[in-house]
Formats: structure tokens, sequence, C-alpha cells
């Protein structure tokens, strides 16, 4: 539950939601129990998205479909001739989970059903104040990816703040760690990796990405000094020789990372970089806006 | 024959002379190291302690007053003291059937070290394995060997998906599952649309989407195999770690139990179990493992033989099943009763094993199963712990079958002697299993040699009660009341728990006193308070006489009644009461009533003992002519039992006199049982039924004349009190031993009993004669009733004694 002094602290508590996108698969089950303790401390709204793809819905009308068993690889025959049927089902499943979650964390909360395309559906929903939350995969998990495609696109996309839920593994790690890139991504970043380091009592460390010019850095570490010192935060900070994807999860390892906050801003996110970062890393991922 | 000669009063007690103890205190005197006058005993006591042999245990038996706890346990504390102290006994938990713990044996003091150093294993393990978990290298090889397995999950599936993403199909996520379906333009098709297809396409399509399924389903079904290799390969990593980490701990400890191939085969069994719960070390969220996991390792240190010196000797004060054999507690864990090995606690069994356990008998023999469960353990050798509710099937909550501990122990009973014997009679596996049998002495031999010996043994007794020590007059004093308690002038009592009663009650009273020494006096006030204490009773019976609710002559004479004696123990407390006993004789069948028996109020000896009289009074006067008498004798009274037959004596001379019509002098009392040759035999409680009568007597008036009738075989059990030593020594109370029937019948009556001729005529005038006489008149009347056939014209026809009609 949200305390009193978290309350006074978000001013805008009312109007912001926290969205988090849920499908029943075990990624975004866990996606939505972090997205119910956000929305418990910041006093905001839960909105579980479900999409209903178009995809699953057009195969399940050809005569010929078949669903293979992930348990057993035993094959039956996709029901289309109760397409409603199943949707009915499936929601009732989905609405048990969600009031379960929910309701152990006092929380408000609404499920939104959408049909389409996921990533389409979801940013009409998002606005700018909202927090995304998503798993880092969905059923694609059984694909082999461990970072889905989804979770990407909304990432570089989403109009506000998104976080990539992991389920932390139980290791001595204590630090947020934030990625620092151009000074302009500086304010929001820092202000999200705060928030993140004081909810989870842990220590702040920040690494910095080279920049072109040393205007540019000495501009940054003006910034950072000063947020840190408006937010009373102290933070441990080290200097990346190249902000490749080998000393990043290097400099994670060293820190003992809990989670990472990085910037849509910043150029990294939208590089081939990002991408296998994000797949070789198994901490929650923070995208300031 | 002439009358009975009274004792001289040297002769009813015998005095300990204080000249003959040559010390001044008791102080002076060495403990006494061998029991006083119990040299047999000691010398089966070493014997049966020092022959190894199976069922060879002992039987410590003796009366109630011998201290057999203090005996024994004063035998045994010298002899353990030179034996090998026993070893340690751990129980261990055992990793191959967690029901049966197991039991190993360490070196005496060694299993305190074993479990200490278990402990700081455990806390290694504590710390050490989840930090291994945690560490870096640990959590990255795991989510390597976890990736690589993933991996090869997914490449199959991946492989498909390519596959089919080459052919135009797409392979879809569904929550339970996949399935495959037609693309267009990076979208699944629209039904409508692939309608439109030609039929060749449509075929080649579903033809390859078939196939792409029969793929997808081998791929799956080859997931559960990879599952199980990665289990493989994730416990080789952790026993690699774990070994890694326990390297040096397991080697320190391997390196100091090195000689105990049990204790090393334990923490082989630990290392791998730890390997094996590697899951549970990592616990939840860095919490460490679960304490139950850990507690498994730990040592349960059964007996532990670190502070004894030299053999264990135990002393069960109750020796129920459990405190025997051990027991297997258990504790409620959810509602449920639950045990495992730490919860095994030992017996006496356990802790004297490799010694001598000492037990009382009888407490052995009153709890249930104590007994069995114990000849079971000395049968087999072996202690099993079986607990009782499990035995019965009482309950069926689960429990343990710990490995059994052979057992070597030198098992020592104390009892009574009647226990033994019936023990010995009743149960055929005891004399199998207690083959020593050590009998203490109840009495010593009383005689100047020993004087020195008993001295020796009451400054020991004094010394360990931490009492003043005794004066030469107060040894001397003990000496006699030790003859008193024998009831015997040629013994002392050997029952050194009274002697220590007295010896620390006759202590307090010299400390009331503010004497350094206990004194003869101090001796003397001790057995005196004693009886007094005890003597509620006797005051009563006493009481009861002289207002006369009792009724008892001390004066004059009287036909066919007699002054008794009988004893009454109360506790550990006997008293003499004098008794009238009178007596009825009359023509009849030749037999003589025993009211008490009629009554039912007599017992077997007691019944016996009349009809000897009345064979002897048949023989002795009817010769080889008919008796014809029907007479009674009973305890006037008697409200209680008769039993015994030390009052014959008295009985044949109230029917004799009831026949002679001669009457008997009440003040004097008789006791004594007699024969069918009218011989006097000796009988029990002499003192206190001389006494008693002796304090009838003072209490009806003054004494003059009177005296007690005994037989002249008891004259060495007398120890009279000094009042009736006085008064025998003014000559105003006698004692007189008697031999025969002749002897008290003259004492009584004052008259010549008269010895039979060679025809058995005995002599005219004499008492018998009369006795004689009057049998034949009796003898004639029954024949000419027999002859004549004429009725008796007197006489209740209803009367059963009636046995005119013959």
């Amino acid at each position: 539950m949200m305390s009193s002094e978290d309350r006074e602290k978000s001013p805008n508590a009312q109007q912001r939601r926290i969205v988090v996108l849920f499908d029943a698969s075990p990624p975004s089950l866990q996606a939505l129990s972090a997205a119910r303790d956000l929305a418990a401390r910041l006093n905001a709204e839960l909105h579980a998205i479900y999409v209903e793809e178009t995809d699953l819905l057009r195969s399940s009308a050809f005569d010929f479909a078949r669903e293979i068993s992930i348990l057993s690889g035993s094959s039956r025959p996709l029901q289309s001739d109760d397409g409603a049927g199943n949707l009915r089902r499936h929601l009732r499943r989905l609405r048990a989970v969600l009031d379960e979650v929910a309701d152990a964390g006092q929380v408000r909360y609404r499920l939104l059903v959408r049909r389409g395309e996921v990533v389409r559906e979801v940013l009409d929903i998002a606005g700018p104040d909202d927090v995304l939350v998503l798993g880092r995969v969905g059923w694609g998990a059984r694909l082999g990816r461990s970072i889905g495609s989804t979770s990407l696109m909304l990432a570089r996309q989403a109009p506000g703040s998104v976080l990539i839920w992991s389920e932390p593994v139980a290791t001595r790690a204590s630090r947020v760690v934030m990625l620092a890139e151009a000074p302009e991504t500086v304010p929001a970043c820092l202000a999200l990796a705060c928030d993140r380091a004081r909810v989870r009592g842990s220590d702040l460390s920040i690494l910095l990405c080279p920049l072109p010019d040393a205007h540019a850095a000495s501009e940054r570490e003006r910034l950072i000094e000063r947020h840190l010192a408006s937010f009373g935060i102290r933070a441990h900070m080290q200097e990346l020789p190249v902000a490749n994807t080998a000393n990043v999860l290097q400099a994670l390892g060293r820190e003992r990372a809990v989670e990472l906050v990085v910037s849509r801003r910043g150029g990294l996110l939208d590089s081939p970089v990002a991408e296998r970062l994000l797949e070789r890393i198994r901490l929650p991922v923070s995208v300031a806006a | 024959m002439v009358n009975p000669k009274s004792l001289g009063a040297d002769e009813v007690y015998r005095q300990c002379p204080v000249e003959d103890l040559d010390f001044d205190t008791t102080e002076s005197l060495e403990d006494l190291t061998t029991p006083c006058g119990q040299e047999r005993v000691v010398e089966a006591l070493q014997f049966g302690t020092g022959i190894r042999n199976a069922g060879f245990n002992l039987f410590l038996l003796g009366s109630r007053g011998a201290d057999r706890h203090q005996l024994i346990k004063r035998f045994l504390g010298d002899r353990a003291v030179g034996e090998s102290t026993p070893p340690d006994w751990c129980y261990l938990y055992n990793f191959e059937t967690d029901d049966s713990p197991r039991a190993i044996s360490l070196e005496a003091g060694h299993g305190r070290k074993f479990r200490a150093d278990m402990d700081q294993f455990i806390e290694e393990l504590r710390t050490s394995v989840p930090a291994v978990f945690e560490s870096e290298e640990y959590q990255s090889r795991m989510q390597e060997l976890q990736e690589e397995v993933e991996q090869r999950q997914q490449k199959g599936i991946g492989a498909i998906e390519k596959e089919a993403n080459e052919n135009g199909i797409a392979l879809i996520s569904t929550p339970t599952g996949f399935t495959l379906a037609p693309l267009r333009d990076g979208e699944v098709m629209d039904p409508e649309e692939y309608e439109k297809l030609p039929d060749k396409k449509r075929r080649q399509i579903e033809e390859k989407v078939a196939e792409l399924q029969k793929k997808l389903q081998q791929a799956i079904q080859g997931i559960p195999r990879m599952r199980k290799e990665l289990r493989k390969r994730v416990r080789s990593l952790n026993e690699e770690m774990i070994l890694f980490t326990l390297k040096g701990p397991i080697s320190d400890i391997k390196e100091r139990w090195s000689h105990v191939p049990d204790v090393i085969a334990h923490i082989d069994a630990v290392r791998d179990d730890v390997v094996e719960n590697a899951d549970a070390f990592r616990g939840e969220r860095g919490g460490g493992p679960p304490e139950e996991l850990l507690d498994r390792y730990r040592v349960n240190l059964l007996v532990d033989n670190a502070a004894v010196s030299g053999a264990p000797v135990i002393y069960e004060d109750l020796p129920n099943h459990h405190h025997l054999v051990g027991r297997i507690e258990h504790q409620v864990r959810n509602g449920a009763l639950s045990t495992d090995f730490s919860l095994i606690r030992p017996g006496a069994l356990h802790r004297a094993n490799g010694g001598y356990l000492i037990l009382d008998a009888r407490r052995v023999l009153t709890h249930p199963m104590a007994w069995e469960s114990l000849k079971r353990v000395l049968f087999s050798g072996e202690i099993r712990i079986e607990s009782l509710e499990r035995l019965y099937g009482l309950v069926s909550t689960t429990s343990l079958q710990p490995e059994r501990i052979p057992l070597s122990v030198k098992v020592i009973l104390l009892g009574e002697r009647t226990l033994y014997y019936l023990l010995a009679h009743y149960d055929p596996d005891f004399l199998e299993l207690f083959k020593v049998e050590a009998d203490l002495e109840d009495e010593l031999e009383r005689s100047d040699d020993n004087y020195p010996l008993y001295a020796r043994m009451l400054a020991t007794v004094a010394r360990r009660a931490e009492l003043q020590p005794l004066d030469r007059g107060a040894v001397a004093r003990m000496i006699e009341h030790a003859s008193r308690l024998a009831g015997d002038q040629q013994k002392l009592t050997a029952n050194d728990r009274i002697l220590r009663d007295v010896l620390m009650e006759a202590g307090y009273w010299a400390g009331e006193d503010k004497s350094p020494v206990i004194e003869a006096g101090h001796v003397q006030r001790a057995i005196k308070e004693r009886r007094e204490r005890a003597g509620r009773m006797r005051r009563r019976s006493l009481e009861q006489i002289r207002r006369g609710t009792v009724l008892l002559a001390t004066e004059g004479e009287r036909l066919a009644q007699v002054n008794g004696l009988s004893v009454i123990q109360l506790g550990g407390f006997s008293f003499g009461r004098p008794m009238r006993i009178t007596a009825t004789a009359r023509p009849g069948r030749g037999q003589v009533v025993d009211i008490e028996r009629e009554a039912d109020l007599g017992g077997p000896i007691h019944s016996k003992s009349v009809l000897i009289l009345s064979r002897f009074i048949g023989s002795r006067y009817a010769g080889e002519g008919e008796l014809s008498l029907s007479a009674s004798i009973a305890f006037e009274q008697s409200y209680g039992g008769i039993e015994g037959d030390s009052a014959s004596l008295a009985e044949t001379c109230a029917l004799l006199s009831a026949i002679a019509k001669v009457p008997l002098k009440q003040s004097l009392a008789v006791t004594g049982s007699i024969n069918q040759h009218g011989e006097v035999q000796a009988i029990g409680g002499v003192n206190e039924k001389v006494e008693g009568f002796f304090d009838v007597c003072r209490e009806a008036g003054s004494l003059a004349g009177h005296g007690v009738l005994v037989p002249a075989s008891n004259v060495d059990n007398l120890m009279l009190e000094r009042e009736v030593r006085d008064a025998v020594e003014a000559g105003t109370f006698n004692i007189y031993p008697v031999t025969t029937v002749d002897e008290a019948i003259a004492a009584l009556t004052g008259t010549i009993p008269g010895e039979p001729d060679e025809q058995g005529v005995f002599a005219p005038d004499s008492f018998n004669r009369r006795v004689a006489d009057r049998l034949s008149t009796f003898a004639d009347r029954a024949a000419r009733r027999r002859h004549g056939g004429k009725r008796k014209e007197t006489g209740n026809r209803d009367d059963p004694d009636n046995d005119d009609e013959l």
C-alpha cells in the first residue's frame, strides 16, 4: 500500500496510471505483480491490457489448424466454431488472476480488452504520464527469445516511462545502475533512477557513456551532481570507455546491479547494442521518457 | 519333680562390660572398610562383579533393616574406580534409512568433541554453502547451463519456425502451445483469401503445415529428456562447488577422526547429503538452509562418559520401562506428532553400560513391563529402545527403530528375601539371569572378639552421619541394644540402618545436652523416646486392662484359666500383651474344640498346636484306654486373629486345670509351645512377652511373686529392660525356665505333677493322677451309656457339644 509520504511526493498521482500488458504467460504474471506493487506505492490505478491478437484469431479459422501442446506434444484441432466462447473462458481466467493479484495489493484496477495488433493497441492506450509495465517476453519465450519483440518495440515507442520486469535472482545484489547518455537525457533518467533506488532501498551507481565532446561530459556531470543533491542521494559513478554490450555487462556485474535504468531519448535504446544487452541481462529495466 | 528355679538378673540380660572396650571414644577408631560380619556377602559380591559371563548378575537380599544401598554403593564405588571407563555412545542420522538412526561408540570423552566438531561444521555449512550459491561464478555457470539446455530446447522449435517462415507459414504461440498458419505480408492470411488460393497451392500449404506439426511434436516430446539432463548437470555443478567449499572443513574433521571409521563414513554421508540437497541450501531468496536440514548433521550424544572416572555405577530410583531402556520423545509439528534421532533419550542401561546398574527389585516389579524389558535386554545383550505405546500398539504415529547398542552391564538387584524366593520359584528366567545370590546376614556373633569390630562399625556409622563420637559407655549400650534387637544374648543385629537411626537420635540428644560425645544416657534416651513415640497402642492396651475393660487377673488362683502372652507388631514396634486363656472339659468323643478356629479367628499353626496338645493329653492320660473328653479352649476377649503355637503350653495348663479341677496361679503368665510328648519348645518375642506381663502386674499394684514361665530354650534370648531386671534382682518378679508341661503345672499349681510308674499309673494325690482319674471317670460314663443305652437325663439336646449320647 502507498504511504502518506509517498502520496505527498506524487502530486499527479490521481492522473497517473500503471498500465500492464497481460496475456497470462508466466513473465506477464510476474510483470502484473510488479505493476500492482508500483500502483500501490504511487496510489495509481492499475490498467491491465489484454490484446486478442488478429493472427491467432485468423489461424483458428483454418480447417487444418491444430494446436500442439507445449506440455505433451499432443496435437488437437483449434476450435474455431466456438471462438467467442473460448475468448469468454480465457477472459474469465484473466479476470480471476487479476482480481487475486490486485486485491492482494488493495489497488484500484481495470481490465481492458482489445483486439488487433498488440503494440498498436497498447500505444493507443498508454499516455505520457502512464508507467507501462511489461514482461521481458510473453509466450514467445518458448521460441527461445529472452526479450520479446513486443517489449522492445514498446520500450522504444511508449510515450511515458517503461519498466521491463524480470524476477530478481537470489543474490546479494544491491545497486540500481543508471546508464547516463547525453546531458538532456539526465534529468528524467536520474529522477527515475533515484526513485527506483529509493523504492528498493538500494544504492545508486551511474555508468557514464562516452560523449563526443568534453563540454557535454562536464555539463552532464554538473547536471547529475545538481540533481543528486536535490534528491539527497549519493551515487557511485563510473565511466565506460566504450558503450558496448560487453562493457555494460561487466560494469553491471561489478556493481552487483539489481536494476538498470536507461533513457529512451538517448541513442542507445534504439541501437542493436540495447537489443543484445537486453537479451543477455536478467534484470528489470526501467526506461525513462 | 521340683518347682523350676527362677533366673537371676545376670541370666536375663547380657551386659557389655565397658572395661572390655579399650578406647575412650570412637574418634580414635578407624573406619571399617568391609561391612561387619558380612564377609560371605562381600565374597559373593567380589565373585559376582568379577565374573564377566552372561547371566552372572547379582541379587543382594536381606531383611528390611539392612542398608543394602549403602553397602553396594560403597563396594561398587571402590571397585569401579579401578576399572576402565566405557565408551561414549552417539546416535546419528541414517542417510540410507532415516527411521533407523545409527549408533556409534567413541572413546570416553570423545563424544563431546565429535559433537562440537559437527556443530562447528554445521555453522560452516550454514554460511559457506549459501555463499557459494550466491557467488558470481555459480550464478554464471548455472545460467550457462540453463541457457544451453534452453537453447537446445528452443533450437529445435526455432528451426521449425525458420522452416515455416521460409515456406510462408507462421508459427504462433497460444496459451497452451503452438499453431501454424499461412502468412501473407508478415501477417496471418485471412481465411477467406486463403479459400481463393488454387487447390494445388492450398494442398501444398496444408501438407507443409502437417509436416511441420509432426516435427513440432517430436521437438516438444524431446524436452523432458533435456530437462533430466539439465538436472544431472546442475547436480554435478553443485557437487563441484560444494566439495570445493567444504574441502577444508571436511579434511580437517576426517583427519581428526581418521581412527574412527564410523565417523569417517558419517562425514562422507553428510557431504553427499549436502550435495543432494543443494537446492535447500540455497534457500528462499538468500534465507539460508532450513534448520531441519542442518539438524540432521548434528550428533545426539546419548551417553557422555567424559566426567566418569572408572566404570559407571548407576542407581535408578524410578526403574520404569522408559527409564531403563530409554525412550523416543515426540514433538508437535503442525498439529502432528513427529520425532527424529535427536529426540532419542538414554535409559539407565545406556548410562550403566560398561559398569554397574543398581535397581530395587520391588520397584522394577511394580512398574509395568519394566521387569520384562530388563530381562529381554539382559538376554539379548543389546539395548533396543522401544516405546510402550508402540509395544502395545496404542498409537500409530511415526516412530524410530534406532540401531541396537551392545550391552555389557552388571545388574545388581536389591530386595527382600521373600522377593528373591518368589522370583526364583515363579519366574523361570530369573535364575538364568541372576545367578549370584548375595544374602546379607541379619545377625552377627556376639563375642568378646567382635566387640572392637562392632565398635569400629559404630564409629564408621557415626562419622558418615557426621555425628559426635561415642564414648565407651555409649558403645556398650549400643552393643546391648543390638543384642536386644537380635533377640539373642549371643547375637548382634546386622541391621545397620536401625542402628544408624538410633545413633542419629542419640546424637541429637547429645547435641541438646551440648555434649561433645554421645554417652550411654543419650543412647538410652534415644531408645526410650523411640519406644514412647510408638507406644500409643501399648499404653492403650495397659489402660484397658487396668480399667477392667479387658479382664486379666494377676492375683489369686483360678480354675481353668491362665495368663497367656501374645506379641502385637505395629510397624517397626512390637510389644507384649497378656491374654486370658480359658478351657472347659466334659465327657465326650475325645476331641478338643479350638474356639478360635471354629470362629475362623485361628490360623493353621495355632490349630496344629491345639491338635498336638489334644494328642498329648490323650496319649499321656488315657494310655491304652478310651479318651472320653469334650474340651474347648478360647482366648478371651480376642477379637482379632490368633496365630502361632506359642500359647500351646498355656492352653495345655488351662485344659489340665479344667480336667483336674485344680486352680492355677494368676500371678504367673505362661508362654511356650509343646510337642506331643509334653516338652516345652522355644518361641519368639520372649522379651516383649515378659515385659508385657511385667507392665500389667506393675500397673495392677505392687510386685510380689509375679513372674513368667518361659521355655528354657529361650533363656539365651532374654535381653530384658532395666526395670524388669531390677525386679528380678529384687525377687519381686521371676522368670521361670521350663522344659516340660509338668514343670509348668508345678509352678502354676504348687502341686506335685507326679510321675507314672511302670504301668503308667501316676502317683496317688498327684496332679496328673487327678487328671487321669477324671478322664477315666469320663470314659466309664461313656462306656455305661454305650452298653446300657441309657440316655442322659439332663443336658441340652441341641448342644452340638453334647456328646454324652454315645
